[in-house]
């Protein structure tokens, strides 16, 4: 097939045309390799969109190789449109995350908006009905009016789609950094249940078998943003905002009920979401998966503006789009069935034999390539790695506050400390009637699996300021801290889906780094036993500000046995409280530290996956026996403020007693992995001080719950009023 | 659909998102349950017609204003006179008042903005129903809200709907007139709630509160049908 006169570019042409679209010139001599010839214009789009970072994983594919994939529960891995693992009872669970970084610091709305209803699509496609979205959100800090503006208009954009849609919001995190400042980051997870029989793939098969249009018409909204999220931020990124996309719930959940009710019985033999490069994506990818080629006709497809280019439509990434193949004879019942549910739907191409995707407008072939080379031809990238990193330094001196009660109101009030309310109850948190626990009721997040019960724990976690001292602690901890989350509500962690978020490979120390917090992932992951299905890189998170401090995003998939015996994270009068793992006054890395020294990084402390592992297996026994009330993992704060949380939401004080240390406020406030405050009705305290030296897990049995003042001996005495008001007072 | 299980009709608008909870709902408490989409006539062999929560048509201009105009909804009148019950939930609710199917209006709340929380809501004296038939006065229930435009008003004020007010809220999330977190028309046959009754129906998900009303119309409905 020869490419349409006017696409014809000479050598020269090619180069300029590639620099100004980010394509490295080895890239450009892959391509020219790769056809045996000069790429055509459009030809070129498609591959800078195809080729960049977004898409292709260049730089880090290497890399995430080594991350732990296998698992006897894992039905779907890496390259699948969400992971899914088998949860028993015919069900599998389908999951993955998502960052819409780049977009939504221009958009914040519709950037947040799209980043939802893009990762539901992911789900969908992999056949399953989205029962939870969770966040993870890391701002500057929210005194900047411009900061509020991105806050206020993130929250709103995930509940704007979200709550529409109708899928639950169950809980997240909300970090509030300097390191944001310039690039905040908007990570979502999505998580549905499917029949374990009933998955789809994204793979094209079967000369003759159409390829199908279905859902919003094809505008010029994010065009090339695949790109665009592949570059670093400037200081005036308003030009930018045509690369952001718009999103409309009521068209994605119209889109959602046709995908989800069209069966192989029907015709369908696979399926895509047009995510990132649009429908360049859907065409190269599911050619490449299955082998096959395809003949397109851009003229089909539904448009919203009648002059669009080819490159337009190839790489418009408008929103609530599929790509179906369907059946040879049963496109028509096909169309209408997506007609009834209200969608525009096309037969715009034939599944060929050739393994190249050639595409026409007008009758002129505007690109004519191999779908392998462009789905999977990206020369993978080693950026140079700068040889060490430099060591943490301890903290700067500073005294013990003489006031430990007061430094807690204090702590409890920060933002990101206290009580997100403000915005999670923006979003629907109890539609679809799966909700066991929701944001604030615990530690992870519960989902009953229908028909049984049993549940299916959720959690997110990133702990970029860990990671700025540390990368590869830094990243275990955040591994770390899933399974202790998970644990509080009795789950072992059986699954993760990975979102990082770094800085520029092209740094040799941004690229270090993020070798580090592969590195440590990976290995905390090995040492729990626990695979990665899937995930989401976002580099060049970089603004005038410099590189966000690495940030990987876990989501940690969990089984919960029995919801009867499901613990909250709230304290109730009478029950014995055991403080486990190690109580050390000495300092760490630390939310505490940094404000203590108004910014300064101490040392990480090193994370004992061994501790990790039994302190999770005594949770999840305990839980299973009906021993645990509640249970709160010391986290963010340290376990002075996970205390204080659980004396907040549960309105009720305690009064404790714990071993004497050098520093107090450390003890209370510095944050070391393997920790965890446990409430346990008085009759059971015997049984759990057994169970926990048979596990090998360090408690004290610290005193009981009640009254209303938190009395923590030599300590700190604070009336639970007090804990509560400052709890609530920060806002978002 | 069995012999002798009397048959609930969910109607299913584009962009409902609460069909399902409520088809579960029903199913639970004895019903025969059914979707019928709103482009259709009901099909008039249904005891309870439930219209659900969710964004109607995206709710992109008044909640629940395009979807009152659905083929569905216009039987509904029939539906109530021949003594079917129905009920709408959320933007079910809005669809009602839309409809003039109930008086008044469901306004932006005050303070304005989409909220979910769970709430206490008191069951209070009101018109005969089947939908309250089973709860006492006093009682109190544990439902969440989750909508943005949940704030009733009636432009004569609180004695207009003296009498037709079964639940209220303990502490007004919206800004309702008299508190009103229900209302049912003047047969006590219709019934608007706006909170969700379908998402407290399991013990498990935080409440079963809500199962009171669906239980008190299947017996309504099983006691006709003797």
């Amino acid at each position: 097939m020869s490419l349409s006169a006017v696409e014809v570019l000479s050598a020269d042409g090619v180069r300029s045309v590639a620099a100004s679209m980010g394509l490295l010139p080895t890239e450009v001599d892959a391509i020219v390799q790769g056809l045996g010839r000069l790429p055509g214009k459009t030809e070129l789009v498609v591959f800078a969109g195809m080729w960049s970072e977004h898409c292709s994983y260049k730089s880090t594919k290497t890399m995430l190789a080594t991350l732990p994939r296998e698992g006897a529960r894992v039905l779907a891995g890496p390259g699948s449109h969400a992971g899914a693992i088998d949860i028993g009872d015919g069900w599998a669970f389908a999951f993955k995350v998502e960052s819409h970084n780049h977009p939504s610091a221009v958009e914040p709305f519709q950037g947040a908006a799209t980043g939802v209803g893009g990762i539901l699509r992911d789900v969908i496609a992999q056949g399953a009905r989205p029962c939870a979205v969770m966040d993870s959100l890391c701002f500057g800090m929210p005194d900047s009016p411009r900061m509020r503006h991105l806050v206020d208009g993130v929250v709103a954009g995930i509940a704007g789609y979200g709550n529409a849609f109708g899928v639950p919001n169950v809980g997240g995190r909300t970090v509030y950094d300097p390191g944001y400042e310039g690039n905040p980051l908007v990570n979502a997870l999505a998580a549905g249940f499917v029949r374990a029989g009933e998955m789809r793939l994204g793979v094209a098969s079967g000369a003759g078998n159409a390829v199908v249009y279905v859902g919003a018409t094809t505008g010029r909204d994010g065009i090339l943003g695949a790109a665009f999220a592949s570059e670093e931020l400037g200081a005036d990124n308003t030009a930018r905002r045509t690369h952001v996309q718009v999103g409309d719930p009521f068209t994605g959940k119209k889109l959602m009920e046709a995908c989800l009710s069209f069966t192989p019985e029907a015709g369908l033999c696979g399926c895509q979401d047009m995510g990132a490069c649009g429908l360049s994506c859907g065409l190269f990818e599911m050619a490449a998966a299955g082998q096959v080629g395809m003949d397109i006709d851009l003229g089909a497809i539904p448009l919203r503006e009648a002059d669009m280019s080819g490159h337009e439509i190839l790489l418009s990434e408008s929103q609530e789009r599929f790509l179906f193949v369907v059946r040879q004879g049963a496109e028509a019942q096909a169309l209408a069935h997506f007609r009834r549910h209200g969608l525009h739907a096309a037969v715009c191409g034939r599944v060929t034999e050739s393994g190249r995707v050639c595409a026409r407008l007008h009758g002129e072939v505007v690109v004519d390539l191999p779908a392998a080379l462009v789905a999977g031809g990206a020369p993978l990238i080693r950026w140079p790695q700068s040889a060490a990193l430099p060591l943490p330094r301890p903290y700067p001196e500073f005294g013990a506050p003489t006031d430990l009660g007061a430094t807690l109101l204090a702590l409890l009030g920060q933002p990101g400390l206290c009580d997100p309310v403000g915005v999670y109850d923006h979003y629907d948190q109890t539609v679809g009637n799966r909700t066991v626990r929701g944001p604030g009721q615990a530690e992870a997040a519960v989902l009953k699996v229908p028909g049984t019960r049993r549940g299916v724990a959720l959690t997110v976690t990133s702990r970029g300021d860990l990671l700025r001292a540390d990368p590869y602690a830094g990243a275990q901890a955040t591994v770390a801290a899933a399974c202790r989350n998970l644990a509080c509500v009795g789950a072992a962690l059986v699954a993760v889906t990975d979102g990082i978020n770094h800085g520029s490979p092209r740094d040799p120390v941004e690229c270090r780094r993020l070798a580090e917090v592969i590195r440590g992932l990976g290995d905390a992951l090995r040492a729990l036993r626990v695979p990665v299905t899937g995930g989401n890189v976002s580099l060049y998170n970089e603004s005038p500000h410099g590189a966000i401090p690495p940030t990987p995003m876990v989501g940690g998939v969990g089984l919960v046995d029995s919801l009867e015996r499901l613990p909250t994270a709230a304290l109730a009068p009478g029950h014995t409280l055991f403080l486990l793992g190690l109580w050390v006054g000495e300092p760490s890395a630390s939310f505490y530290g940094g404000w203590r020294t108004k910014g300064a990084v101490g040392p990480v402390a090193q994370v004992d996956l061994a501790a990790e592992t039994k302190l999770a297996a005594l949770l999840v026994a305990e839980v299973e026996r009906g021993h645990v009330a509640a249970a709160k993992d010391g986290g963010k704060g340290g376990l002075g403020v996970a205390l204080a949380k659980m004396c907040a939401r549960g309105g009720c004080g305690a009064d404790l007693e714990l071993p004497a240390v050098a520093r107090r406020d450390w003890a209370l406030f510095g944050e070391r992995p393997a920790s965890a405050w446990v409430s346990v009705p008085a009759a059971h305290a015997a049984a759990f001080r057994e169970s926990a030296e048979h596990h090998g897990v360090p408690w004290v049995q610290a005193g009981v719950s009640g009254g209303d003042v938190l009395h923590i001996r030599d300590l700190l005495e604070v009336r639970v009023a007090a804990l509560a008001a400052a709890f609530a007072g920060g806002g978002g | 659909m069995s012999a002798g299980r009397p048959v609930a009709t969910v109607v299913v608008f584009p962009g409902s998102n609460g069909d399902r909870d409520l088809f579960e709902t029903f199913e639970r408490v004895g019903f025969s349950c059914r979707y019928h989409p709103s482009d259709r006539p009901l099909s008039g062999d249904s005891a309870v017609v439930g219209l659900p929560g969710g964004f109607s048509y995206g709710d992109y201009w008044r909640a629940g204003m395009l979807a009152s105009q659905a083929p569905a909804v216009a039987d509904l009148p029939r539906h109530v006179e021949q003594g079917g019950l129905v009920i709408g939930i959320c933007n079910g609710f809005q669809i009602l008042v839309e409809a003039g199917l109930l008086p008044g209006a469901l306004s932006y709340n005050d303070p304005p903005g989409f909220r979910h929380r769970w709430l206490t809501l008191k069951v209070q004296s009101a018109c005969p129903s089947p939908w309250f038939a089973a709860a006492a006065i006093g009682d109190r229930w544990r439902l969440p809200m989750a909508h943005g435009e949940g704030n009733y008003f009636h432009p004569d004020g609180a004695q207009a709907i003296q009498g037709r007010v079964p639940l209220v809220y303990d502490q007004n999330p919206n800004g309702s007139l008299a508190d009103a977190a229900a209302l049912l028309d003047a047969t006590g046959r219709v019934l608007g709630v706006m909170p969700h009754p379908e998402r407290a129906s399991d013990p498990d998900l935080g409440s079963g509160d809500g199962l009171q009303l669906f239980r008190a119309a299947f017996a309504a409905v099983r006691r006709d049908a003797l």
